[in-house]
């Protein structure tokens, strides 16, 4: 259920505050609480839009099948959003998930479309996300890779 | 503190299905969560509309204020009337966000609608919709009007 999913990820955020045994700060890590749930509820809806894209302009050819031709909208959401949905557990019938971590070239065409086709503010919001992520599940969607300590 | 406004709104969600004694129902539930904290992050962008795509000419061609002349001036506008009056409407308690809690007035009002018809992304205009409806529905107030409905709690 959906509201499960958003309450396991304020019960990750918790847990992970309270095994960090030192605490120094409580009130910086009250914000930082916080701010680790925007991070991910803020990105969960996906881009609104590309910016200077013809979209029947076939920018694909790298990492798909000749002739393929897919939206660049639909594509950045699956190589973004999708992903975080993914890792987070993030289930709702009408979402779009993706299970299948990125290869090589997908990671490039991401990043590609990042850098030139994504709004800043929905950019923005997708890195906060990966920060987050990091961070909280120990996983590193930008190369998407467990890293070391969560393994 | 945001975890709480998060169960706040499940919760709320939660009192309505009981109230109405269709608790059975979670698929609906669900998808007015989802509603709700999909239309949390304000719009990415403006489409430049396809019938004018000259800015000093907006004010005229879509009856706006003068001032409607800059793509980036109507983005935050946009914000404000809309993703601003729902995190306010939920109570969306983070610090990083900015929240309009002041019901629009009809200028404000008829300029909100004519920025979704002409200058919004379908997606986000989707997005938006169907959280006025789940805020209709769950907490009985009429965004698009800026009413309460009869019964809804004020």
């Amino acid at each position: 259920m959906l509201d499960t999913c958003v309450q396991d990820l304020i019960e990750k955020i918790r847990s992970y505050y309270e095994k960090l045994l030192v605490n120094p700060n409580f009130f910086e890590e009250k914000g930082e609480r916080e701010g680790h749930l925007n991070n991910i509820l803020s990105a969960l809806r996906g881009p609104d839009g590309v910016m200077n894209v013809d979209r029947r302009l076939v920018i694909y050819t790298e990492s798909k099948p000749s002739g393929y031709n897919s939206d660049p909208l639909d594509e950045l959401k699956r190589l973004t959003t999708c992903r975080i949905r993914a890792i987070i557990g993030y289930k709702f019938v009408g979402n779009f998930i993706n299970y299948q971590p990125l290869c090589d070239k997908e990671i490039r065409m991401r990043d590609i479309l990042l850098d030139n086709f994504a709004y800043p503010h929905f950019k923005r919001h997708y890195l906060s996300a990966v920060y987050t992520i990091k961070t909280i599940y120990g996983y590193d969607l930008s190369t998407e890779k467990l890293l070391e300590e969560s393994k | 503190m945001l975890d709480v406004s998060i169960q706040n709104i499940i919760e709320k969600i939660r009192n309505h299905y009981e109230n109405t004694e269709v608790s059975s129902f979670s698929e609906e539930q669900e998808g007015h969560l989802n509603n709700i904290l999909s239309a949390l992050r304000g719009p990415d962008g403006v489409s430049t509309p396809v019938s004018c795509c000259d800015p000093i000419r907006w004010p005229v061609v879509f009856n706006l204020p003068e001032c409607y002349t800059h793509i980036g001036y109507i983005l935050e506008e946009l914000k404000r009337l809309t993703t601003c009056r729902i995190r306010s409407v939920v109570d969306y308690k983070f610090s990083g966000n900015i929240k309009n809690d002041h019901p629009l007035d009809r200028q404000e009002i008829r300029i909100r609608d004519t920025l979704l018809e002409n200058f919004t992304y379908d997606h986000f205009r989707f997005h938006y919709n169907s959280a006025v409806r789940s805020i209709r529905m769950i907490y009985g107030y009429e965004l698009s009007t800026e009413e309460y409905l009869k019964g809804g709690l004020r």
